[in-house]
């Protein structure tokens, strides 16, 4: 339960970080650079998973 | 490129306007009823009475919340705008979760099984395509008209504290913050988790007061709690995973 509660207050975190991003960069670019950020940060931990399966899926869902 | 792309895009434009505490209920509380609206029109999954009135109940308190009260969060004439974009976020998430559920299923249909990390990676490059297009544009627009990046227009001080804010949150939505919710729910029954993190737009209520002086008014306190509860009735049923 505790991984939930530090999940909900991550997440919670991140809305006031994207308003305070977006204020500042604009929206556009604040979003597309903290995707670009979260892919490689995501990227140096899940590359070894390969994209095999379902990837035309996963991608169009995200 | 629904849910990291076209929701979040749709978040990212709706946050100027709305701010941030109307902007989160919105996309955090739509979602679910969207995820069950799509996958009873798609999926043909049945509808259960008791999720419908859940979706009501969210919709209820999502209106509660966006009725003017003197708050002046808004940008001026941007409500309405801002409502529609929030709408669009949480209709992208919603779509996105059940396209998640679908791509699961496939996987596991053809012997795969495919981790919560890995999954998460394939999505975000769904949503990096989608997000460069927009990006791309405005770049070349603003190029196009001899105008600057508004990056460049920060002073130094104001350019390290924006790149600080988007580093905080990569770091706490997409990477960090949904490792820990793919934690939880290896380690705990989803029917613990989702009531959990359906509560993060009441989370959201301090942060807004401490770092933006949001004050909300009763009813829009009321409002949220109302549409929050909808979301943990309706996370408690048949939608785990939505997120």
């Amino acid at each position: 339960m505790f991984q939930a509660l530090v999940a909900t207050v991550l997440f919670a975190g991140s809305v006031i970080a994207a308003g305070r991003s977006a204020a500042l960069l604009g929206s556009t670019a604040a979003n597309f650079w903290r995707i670009v950020v979260a892919t490689f940060l995501l990227g140096g931990g899940y590359m070894g998973g390969g994209l095999g399966g379902a990837f035309g899926l996963f991608f169009l869902s995200g | 490129m629904i849910g990291f792309g076209l929701g979040d895009y749709a978040l990212f434009e709706a946050l100027p306007r709305l701010g941030p505490r109307l902007t989160s209920l919105m996309v955090n509380c739509l979602a679910a009823p969207f995820a069950a609206l799509i996958e009873w029109v798609w999926l043909d999954t049945r509808l259960s009475l008791a999720q419908a009135f859940w979706g009501l109940v969210i919709l209820g308190g999502v209106a509660l919340s966006l009725a003017p009260e003197g708050d002046s969060r808004t940008v001026p004439g941007g409500r309405t705008a801002g409502i529609l974009l929030g709408v669009l976020a949480g209709f992208g998430q919603g779509f996105g979760a059940v396209l998640t559920r679908k791509a699961f299923a496939l996987a596991h249909a053809a012997g795969q099984e495919v981790d919560g990390g890995t999954a998460a990676y394939q999505r975000i490059l769904g949503g990096l395509a989608f997000v460069a297009v927009p990006f791309a544009w405005q770049r070349l627009r603003r190029r196009w008209r001899g105008q600057r990046a508004p990056e460049q227009a920060l002073t130094a001080g104001a350019r390290r504290r924006a790149w600080g804010w988007v580093f905080a949150n990569a770091l706490a939505g997409p990477s960090v913050g949904v490792g820990f919710y793919q934690w939880a729910l290896k380690t705990t029954p989803s029917g613990v988790v989702l009531p959990i993190t359906a509560m993060a737009p009441l989370f959201v209520v301090p942060f807004t007061y401490l770092f933006e002086g949001d004050r909300p008014g009763v009813r829009s306190l009321v409002g949220g709690v109302l549409a929050v509860l909808g979301v943990i009735g309706l996370a408690s049923g048949s939608l785990a995973p939505w997120k």
